[in-house]
């Protein structure tokens, strides 16, 4: 887990760490419009499925926590075993079609991406989810 | 283990110091007192009086021996009901029912205490000390009450106050009054200004006063006491703390100063404080232990990781006694602590589970069963990973079975307790999403131990079993169980079952790996850990890692023979370590075994019945499984998570579809389908979307069925192989075309979309149909043949009126992907209209697609884009002129000559193409059939420039005569128009003829001529029908003016003295041509004759030109015949003027020369000649007077105004009357008329009358008539008409009008007198 004061940067570390992950975004009515396998570990066949499954539940977990707290950033909003579900609301989401961009991917892939959360509000929901084991 | 003894001791002989000094009767405890050995018996002590004593007391030192008559009364008034008491944060609090239990200070139960048993178990010592006296005699309570009373209440540590009590009757009054002094006197001894310590209760009197006062009194005894104690134990606390890391620390004398606290609290009904009593034990105890793992405190939720200073020192965990499988996390009383005790300290199992029992008691009492449920979730989370660190020690799968009945036994005792209601909905929902996460854990632990003993195939493969099980690690023992030597029945039992058990196959052929339920293959794992003993290995290092990751390559299916091959190579490894090298653990134990060993070993660790009875079966372990899935279903439904429940849902589907209740399974799977659908999950979609197809199909719910396939066919491309998607498709197909009974409508908007083409919209006019070109998209894999396919147009401006549906015309087959259809559009009502809907039929199925697609293959799965199209496909314009029919030539045309009559088409932006011109003429109008209409290309032009256009046009006709100008035949009275005329104007040159009979007559001043422009009028209708079906039509009906070419007047210029007049004759053009005239000749009528020549003016003068507008004048020498003939055989009734003429017009300005004159086929010579004939009225003078009326001479002294005279005419016949009709009847009579200005003349006599005249020629009349002159001057005398003769035959003379001179009047001297 995670101390109580941890930078972004470190969580895309561990992110990075961690063996297995999975990194989706979900757009306005809980679309997922990016999801991407990442982790260094050899990918099970199946992990992708469970770990939608996994992060498709948590987003009942986000319904009730977006509106209850204003931090953007909820680090570990469910735990599925050894799977940690981590979430971040971006209210600067625009609503738009699917990320395709390769780019992004590696992005992604090599955590340097910076999610910038802004605080203001909450009107439309876009959540990053993203499950990782520790 | 000394010191901590001593340690103890010191603590207590403080404390015990204190109680010598508090109640002065110090008794000093032996320090054999409190020993280890002892501490045991303490708790066991501590426990019984701790549970032996739920109220607080109140003792009652009855010094009058009253209490027999009064118990009664004082327990009557039992519980308190409101008690202000005092926290441990010194605030009030208002405790209402508080039970008080009164006993004698003479009972066994007081008496009997040691003084340091007093002190140890203080909670249950008295909080008040009520003393009970009587007395009637002043003196007996000087002398003898008040000395004893001084000496029970001089120990200042106890609470106590006076009950005076008067037995006097009311009646009584010196009893009375006795008592009230005695009561007096008693207040004054013992009570002071700071507190009232007496109170009174008359036994016989009113009493309403007495008990209030009494509960006063016992809250504030109780309340002080409390605040002491409370005081007391909170120091020692303090002191203890301090040292608890020190090694002298001992945990359960801290516990016991605790939990005693705590229990003050709880009796007191301080529930929150007792709480914090127990939260705060918690907290030290796994703060003073040595927990290697960090753990999250559901209380204090601070996560900890604390390696004390106590090195090597580790407490004992427990769970080895029977029915420690059981969770006693609710009970208790379930175990003395006697047997948690370990050392100095207790056993984690059993004391963290006591402490929360404690904890979840007070909450209940707080009516907080939410926070029970919330606190339980995590300390059952906490305490499965403190079970976890002990697995390897433990009996087999404690874990999995503590954590199993803890969950149920938190639910049984939270539902119990929750009524819906009672809490704010926030929490009620949240209370049950705990519901349902406790099921759910209870669901995933219920499976694992399923699992293990060979159910797994009773398990379905779902993502959310999958993602429960496969990432849950095996359990850990330090020892796989072995199997017993007897089970070798059992074994071939479970291999047969496990043989026959087959993997059902997916409907539609889906080929798709079976999700594992597995986190490593349980035989490698459960044979190592079998095979591996204590013995580390590289093996089990690498197990401690969670097994999620571990290859996929191992995912053989386990029950196959040949897995066992695959882990020979490890097993070998192992097996190679010394001291294990015997040949009954060599053998690798098959799956069968393995499950029946673990089977053995769980009865082993299951102590509770009920739960090995779910165990027992197959159909048991569904029973169970089946209910904690519904349980976790229901109360996540109750709760906000939704998606929880309904993917539960689908678990219970799936068992129901295993027992064959389909329609069941359907709903639940709609659910599921409905959810992943709505919110485009579609790989999970994906999974659980043929499981509820085949519901259908086995339900025969067609349409549900064609329903999901299309649903799946619409799923991402990726997530099926072609193959299946075909099987999709065909069973589509199918369906539709096998014979159901009613047709079934289907929307397909996922599959089917359309789009219009790009560019702008079709435009069309108002009426018009057209072909509009859509793009339809199928998401079908292979072609598919639709039986019709329909297209509804919606207009943007009038959403009411459903669009109308346009219907491709044949079957259409639809290829993968795009697909360009078209529809035949009949004419639309005007506005813009966007694509509605495609509806179409395969077989029966009547489907539907909403979904628009913005074309494109990039766009197709942008599923983004779901609005609907707001682009227009086609306008309609509003009706507007498309044509415009006009007569080319305005001026007039030769009457009764074939002359052309231009019509001007011109189209207003839109195609003639294929027109046809219906043409109708009008009366009086005819069309020359056997000349072609002629039609040339018309320049706009100003009207003014017409004719210089129309040569340019002549012109340009030359050049290509085939593109602008040709002649049509009209057939039936229409022309076709050519291609070339379809989008310029047009002139169209129609032969025409005006008739008219009359003939032209000429004016004079005699004869003015009355022109009618109507005359002339023709008119001609025309009927255009153009448009691409001739659905348009144009009607306009056009007016020419045809006209003679000249006006003719005729006056007499000369009357020469031969009786030769000259005649002059104007012609006036009334054509926009010049007029040639060549000859021109009169044919007189009788009585005249022609003068010097033929009858023809010079010839010399001709040809006379008359330019437009212009006149020319001919000039005709007659005279009148001398004889006239006899009027019966009158030839001409009047004269025919000929007028010989060519005109020179262009057809495009006026009139011109006649179409059949202007024939070219016809010779020069034989060219008919243009006549005009105009009819004239000559009149031959008249003189033929009958009578004669001559105006008589005036007297010669003239007429002055004012003056009488006579008037006088003489009228004589000059020849007798014959013909004249209106003389006829009054042969003998004349009527005369005078006639005469009324302003000049003033006439006296008959103006009118008849006189006698004889018919004999030559009689004569003179009629007078008396005038008087009004005005004078030369003014015109009254005249004498005849009005029954006509004027020719009347001679007047004078001739014609005639002056006379009026003289004014004579002046009148009558009264004038001369002036001298």
């Amino acid at each position: 887990m995670f101390g109580k004061h941890k930078t972004r940067s470190n969580l895309v570390r561990d992110f990075v760490m961690a063996n297995t992950a999975c990194f989706m975004i979900v757009a306005r009515n809980d679309i997922p419009i990016y999801e991407a396998e990442v982790g260094s570990a050899a990918k099970r066949e199946d992990a992708a499925q469970l770990h939608q499954f996994i992060l498709h539940a948590a987003l009942d977990v986000v319904q009730d926590l977006a509106w209850t707290t204003s931090a953007m950033f909820l680090k570990s909003v469910d735990r599925f075993n050894d799977l940690v579900v981590s979430i971040l609301l971006n209210p600067l989401y625009l609503p738009g079609s699917r990320i395709t961009s390769t780019h992004f991917d590696t992005k992604i892939i090599k955590g340097t991406i910076m999610v910038t959360p802004d605080f203001g509000s909450k009107n439309s929901i876009p959540v990053f989810l993203s499950v990782f084991q520790l | 283990m000394a010191s901590n003894e001593d340690g103890v001791f010191d603590r207590w002989e403080v404390i015990n110091r204190k109680i010598k000094i508090d109640l002065g009767s110090y008794q000093k405890i032996p320090s054999s007192a409190i020993s280890t050995a002892q501490m045991a018996n303490y708790l066991a002590q501590f426990q019984t009086i701790k549970n032996s004593c739920d109220r607080i007391v109140a003792a009652v030192e009855d010094v009058s021996d009253l209490w027999p008559t009064v118990k009664e009364l004082f327990e009557q008034h039992q519980p308190l009901k409101r008690a202000v008491l005092t926290n441990k944060t010194r605030n009030p609090v208002l405790v209402e029912n508080l039970p008080v239990e009164f006993i004698l200070t003479t009972d066994a139960r007081l008496r009997s205490r040691f003084p340091h048993e007093q002190y140890l178990y203080w909670f249950r010592e008295p909080y008040a000390t009520i003393v009970l006296v009587t007395c009637e005699d002043l003196d007996e309570f000087k002398n003898i009450l008040k000395p004893r009373l001084k000496l029970i209440v001089q120990n200042d540590e106890k609470e106590w106050f006076i009950v005076f009590v008067s037995k006097a009757h009311p009646s009584n009054d010196q009893a009375t009054k006795n008592a009230k002094k005695v009561y007096a006197k008693l207040e004054v001894d013992f009570s002071s200004k700071k507190r009232e310590r007496c109170c009174k209760l008359d036994i016989h009197g009113p009493d309403a006063n007495f008990w209030e006062d009494l509960e006063l009194k016992i809250t504030e005894c109780i309340r002080n006491t409390l605040e002491r104690r409370v005081q007391f134990y909170e120091d020692e606390i303090r002191k203890l703390t301090e040292q608890r890391f020190m090694p002298i620390w001992n945990f359960c004398n801290f516990f016991i100063l605790k939990e005693s606290l705590a229990f003050i609290f709880e009796i007191a009904h301080l529930h929150e404080d007792a709480l914090r009593e127990y939260d705060e034990l918690e907290l030290c105890y796994l703060e003073t232990g040595s927990f290697p793992t960090p753990v999250s405190l559901s209380s204090i939720s601070v996560a900890l990781t604390i390696h004390v200073n106590m090195p090597g020192k580790q407490r004992e965990f427990g769970g080895f006694d029977s029915e420690d499988d059981q969770a006693a996390l609710l009970k208790p009383g379930s175990k003395p602590l006697t047997q948690m005790v370990h050392d100095d300290s207790f056993r984690e199992f059993d004391f963290r589970q006591y402490l929360f029992a404690c904890q979840s008691r007070l909450l209940f009492k707080l009516n907080r069963p939410f926070e029970v449920s919330s606190r339980g979730y995590s300390f059952v989370i906490s305490f499965a990973k403190a079970l976890t660190f002990h697995e390897s020690v433990l009996p087999f799968c404690l874990r999995e079975v503590w954590v199993l009945t803890a969950c149920l036994a938190l639910l049984d005792a939270t539902a119990s307790h929750h009524h819906d209601g009672v809490v704010a909905p926030d929490i009620e929902k949240e209370f049950y999403r705990l519901q349902g996460d406790l099921y759910s854990l209870s669901r995933l632990k219920f499976m694992r131990l399923g699992y293990l003993i060979g159910y797994g195939t009773d398990i379905e493969k779902s993502p959310l079993n999958s993602a429960c099980l496969s990432m849950l690690p095996w359990p850990k023992p330090a020892v796989w169980p072995s199997l017993p030597p007897d089970a070798s029945s059992e074994v071939l039992e479970k291999e047969k079952t496990l043989l026959q058990a087959t993997s059902r196959t997916k409907h539609f052929g889906i080929q798709r790996k079976p999700l594992p339920l597995e986190p490593s293959v349980l035989l490698r794992v459960a044979n190592r850990r079998r095979a591996s003993l204590s013995t580390g290995n590289i093996s089990e290092i690498f197990d401690g890692r969670p097994g999620f990751t571990e290859g996929s390559g191992l995912e053989a299916s386990p029950r196959t023979p040949s897995s066992l091959k695959v882990q020979a190579a490890p097993m070998s490894r192992t097996n190679s370590s010394p001291g294990n090298f015997e040949s009954p653990l060599d053998r690798p134990m098959r799956l069968a075994e393995i499950f029946v060993a673990a089977e053995h070993a769980l009865r082993l660790t299951i102590s509770d019945h009920d739960l090995l009875k779910t165990l027992s079966s197959v159909q048991d372990f569904e029973h169970k499984y089946l209910n904690l899935t519904k349980g976790a279903a229901e109360n996540y439904h109750r709760s906000w998570w939704k998606r929880h429940g309904v993917v539960l849902d689908g678990e219970i589907a799936a068992v129901c579809f295993k027992h064959g209740k389909y329609d069941l399974a359907a709903n639940s799977y709609e659910k599921v389908c409905a959810l992943y659908a709505g919110e485009r999950w579609q790989d999970l979609l994906a999974e659980v979307l043929p499981n509820l197809a085949e519901c259908q199909k086995i339900l025969n719910d067609q349409a549900g069925y064609m329903s999901s396939c299309v649903r799946l066919l619409s799923l991402d491309k990726s997530l099926f192989s072609s193959k299946e998607r075909q099987a999709f498709q065909s069973e589509v197909v199918n369906i539709a075309h096998s014979e159901m009974k009613n047709p079934v409508p289907l929307d397909v908007s996922s599959l089917i979309t359309f789009s219009g083409n790009t560019g702008p919209p079709l435009q069309l006019s108002d009426g018009d149909p057209g072909n509009l070109s859509v793009t339809v998209w199928s998401g079908f894999p292979d072609d598919i043949t639709l039986d019709s396919l329909s297209l509804t147009l919606v207009a943007t401006n009038n959403t009411d009126e459903g669009g109308q549906a346009l219907k491709s015309s044949a079957a259409t087959v639809l290829k993968p992907g795009r697909n360009t259809i078209t529809f035949d559009l009949p004419p639309q009502k005007p506005g813009s209209y966007v694509l509605g809907v495609v509806t179409g039929q395969i077989g029966r199925l009547r489907f539907r697609s909403h979904s628009f697609s913005k074309g494109g293959p990039g766009e197709t799965d942008d599923f983004m884009s779901y609005e609907k199209p707001t682009r227009p496909i086609l306008k309609v314009a509003k009706p507007r002129a498309l044509v415009d029919l006009s007569a080319a030539v305005s001026s007039a045309l030769l009457i009764n000559e074939a002359q052309w009559i231009g019509v001007i088409v011109r189209p207003i932006n839109y195609s003639l193409k294929g027109a046809i011109l219906h043409i109708d003429t009008g009366p009086g109008l005819k069309i020359e059939d056997s000349y072609g209409i002629e039609m040339e290309s018309y320049m706009e032009t100003d009207c003014d420039a017409g004719a210089t256009k129309a040569e340019v046009s002549v012109e340009d006709s030359h050049v290509s005569p085939k593109r602008d100008s040709e002649v049509l035949n009209l057939c039936e009275g229409k022309i076709v128009f050519s291609e070339w005329a379809s989008n310029v104007s047009s002139i169209l040159w129609v032969p025409v003829r005006a008739l008219s009979e009359k003939l032209a007559r000429g004016s004079s001043s005699v004869t003015p001529l009355k022109q009618d422009i109507l005359e002339g009028m023709r008119t001609v209708a025309l009927k255009l029908e153009f448009g691409v079906h001739h659905n348009q039509i144009f009607e306009r009906t056009i007016a020419a003016h045809f006209t003679d070419p000249f006006d003719v007047t005729t006056r007499v210029a000369n009357k020469c003295n031969d009786g030769t007049l000259v005649l002059q004759v104007m012609l006036h053009s009334l054509v926009k041509a010049n007029l040639i005239v060549l000859d021109a000749w009169l044919d007189l009528q009788d009585g005249f004759v022609h003068g010097k020549s033929d009858g023809r003016p010079t010839s010399t003068f001709f040809p006379l030109v008359v330019s437009p507008g212009s006149r020319a004048a001919v000039v005709f020498s007659i005279s009148i015949e001398k004889t006239m003939p006899s009027g019966k055989d009158l030839q001409l009734p009047e004269s025919i003027l000929n007028i010989k003429y060519e005109i020179h017009g262009d057809r495009a300005a006026g009139a011109h020369n006649p179409v059949d004159a202007a024939d070219h086929s016809v010779a020069d010579a034989e060219r008919r000649d243009l006549v005009f004939k105009s009819a004239i009225v000559l009149q031959r003078p008249v003189l033929d007077p009958c009578l004669t009326v001559g105006f008589l001479p005036l007297p010669s002294d003239g007429l002055r105004v004012g003056k009488l005279i006579t008037m006088q005419w003489r009228v004589e016949r000059l020849k007798e009357l014959k013909g004249s009709e209106s003389v006829e009847k009054q042969h003998d009579e004349v009527l005369y008329e005078v006639n005469a200005n009324s302003e000049n003349w003033m006439i006296a006599g008959r103006k009118r009358g008849y006189v006698s005249l004889s018919e004999e020629q030559g009689s004569r009349v003179v009629i007078s008539i008396l005038c008087v002159p009004l005005v004078a001057g030369y003014v015109r005398p009254p005249q004498l008409g005849l009005p029954n003769v006509e004027e020719a035959n009347v001679s007047s003379n004078p001739p014609g009008p005639h002056l006379v001179c009026v003289l004014p009047p004579l002046l009148s001297s009558s009264y004038c007198v001369p002036v001298k």
